[in-house]
């Protein structure tokens, strides 16, 4: 019998509304603070939600190719800084590195909408001579696997999964699962969004975000809490490396934790809504810990997806606790979106990052803004103040549109 | 802006804004001897693109394969010039 090759994480970068790095954005998610504020980067007139998480202070010039940042979204160039800080992290590329056994697959959620909308608009208003040709390559999902594949001389695998607020987590495990078979040492991996003010209008209009703390943004967010009235989108990036364990060990590269399990189910139910009785949920649970061969008494943290809507936070709950029975009580949750909010494409491997902080520092993040219980949502919520545990392994959940869910096990390396 | 009775350091003032705005580069970095592809790295992306913005600036239409004949600024240069004379020319013939 073969033995499954082991994956690990070497390296991790984000750019978010807490900041423009993973070390600043996860000092400030343990202080407390809220990401959330009045939109200013995006033109939102009229919109009844004026507010989100935005990336502040960034130049997407000092990312990418200069003479190609006007004509692209801030998704790229938030998923270039997010990667160029993990490699830096990791080190992979210290020492050269075998690029042909490098793959990336990190994704966002909706692509370069803006871009789109642009080129729709001078289609109108000058004619169809002069649409951009670079409407197309900044306009494509896949672009942000390919640019960063570019920039690195990446050459392993480089694809992209689209799952909707799913999308990041699902990358992660496509590229467990391609160094797992072989096809990659290492993957670059994770998610990146950025606004458009359509798609919020959209969100508006589907009830999905909360439309009543433009007033109070940083109050906005609130999982689990029974004031919740819908999400607050944001916009960043998350990248992280994923590395066979034996080709990091032998380059005595730092290790995060190690990825032991992926389970990816569907609700197969509804467009928008999840399953009543989060099905899809507890069998990318399930599935999750059969792929790891660990029992749900062995998870010491699960960071939730709970976004903070009246019906996702309930179901997550009501999945959380058929999975794991009596432990449920025992088992620390949180809801990092309360600080961060939304940032759906990238969301998953923000929350895979948070969840490997809290393996590797011992320290479990907090939920914001819970002040008044919802009592449907029963669980074990970590509140006011990060707790210090040392836990061993940690879950992570993320749940799409579509019906998308998706759900990742991490180990404490030497666990 | 009045482009028909344009000098050729007219234009190449305004070919020279142009590019550099378009490739983020500063203009000393753009002389009349620059090469397109050589000197200032115009993939074929960005060649469609400055051919739309010169269009834009000079009221002149450059088809894609006139654009891509053109391997220097000086050639740029001089491809508006003959195009700006045509196009005085013709309106002095409507007058």
């Amino acid at each position: 019998m073969t033995t499954k090759r082991r994956v690990v994480v070497t390296g991790m970068g984000a750019v978010t509304p807490l900041g423009n790095s993973l070390k600043q954005t996860w000092q400030r998610l343990l202080e407390g603070v809220s990401g959330i504020g009045a939109l200013v980067h995006y033109d939102v007139t009229g919109l009844a939600c004026q507010i989100g998480g935005e990336v502040r202070d960034f130049r997407p010039e000092e990312w990418v190719v200069p003479r190609e940042a006007p004509y692209m979204d801030r998704g790229l160039p938030f998923a270039c800084a997010a990667a160029k800080e993990a490699l830096d992290d990791s080190g992979l590329l210290e020492n050269g590195g075998d690029r042909r056994r490098i793959g990336c697959n990190v994704s966002t959620a909706l692509g370069g909408l803006n871009i789109l909308t642009k080129a729709h608009d001078i289609r109108q208003q000058k004619g169809p001579r002069f649409v951009s040709p670079l409407a197309v390559p900044f306009t494509i999902t896949n672009m942000i696997c390919g640019y960063i594949s570019i920039q690195h001389g990446l050459t392993g695998p480089t694809h992209c999964i689209v799952s909707a607020c799913a999308t990041s987590t699902d990358a992660i495990g496509d590229a467990m699962m391609l160094i797992q078979t072989g096809r990659a040492d290492a993957v670059v991996t994770g998610g990146t969004e950025n606004f458009n003010p359509a798609i919020l209008a959209s969100f508006i209009s589907a009830r999905a975000v909360t439309l009543t703390h433009n007033d109070d943004p940083t109050q906005a967010s609130c999982p689990f809490d029974h004031k919740r009235d819908g999400f607050v989108k944001s916009e960043g990036a998350a990248v992280l490396v994923l590395e066979e364990r034996e080709h990091a060990k032998a380059r005595g590269a730092k290790i995060y934790g190690e990825v032991l399990g992926y389970g990816a189910a569907s609700d197969a139910h509804h467009l928008s809504a999840p399953h009543p009785d989060g099905e899809g949920a507890k069998m990318a649970m399930r599935i999750a810990f059969e792929d790891a061969a660990l029992h749900p008494d062995q998870i010491g943290y699960i960071n939730a997806h709970a976004t903070s809507t009246p019906i996702g936070d309930v179901v997550e709950c009501k999945a959380i606790r058929a999975v794991f029975g009596e432990q449920t009580d025992r088992v620390y949750v949180s809801s990092t979106k309360s600080s961060i909010g939304h940032m759906l494409g990238a969301a998953g491997a923000i929350e895979a990052a948070f969840s490997l902080l809290a393996l590797h520092e011992g320290i479990l993040p907090q939920t914001i803004n819970l002040h008044n219980r919802d009592p449907q949502c029963d669980l074990n919520i970590i509140t006011d103040t990060p707790v210090k545990a040392q836990v061993e392994f940690v879950l992570s959940n993320s749940f799409g549109f579509g019906g998308h869910c998706a759900s990742l096990i991490f180990g404490r390396e030497g666990a | 802006m009045n482009t028909n009775s344009m000098s050729d350091d007219e234009i190449f003032a305004i070919v020279r804004t142009s590019f550099a705005k378009l490739l983020s580069l500063p203009e000393e970095n753009i002389s009349i001897d620059s090469r397109l592809n050589e000197d200032l790295n115009v993939d074929s992306m960005f060649l469609i693109e400055s051919a739309m913005v010169l269009e834009d600036k000079f009221e002149i239409e450059i088809l894609e394969d006139v654009m891509q004949k053109l391997l220097t600024i000086r050639q740029v240069v001089e491809f508006i010039s003959e195009k700006l004379t045509a196009k005085s020319k013709k309106l002095a013939t409507i007058k």
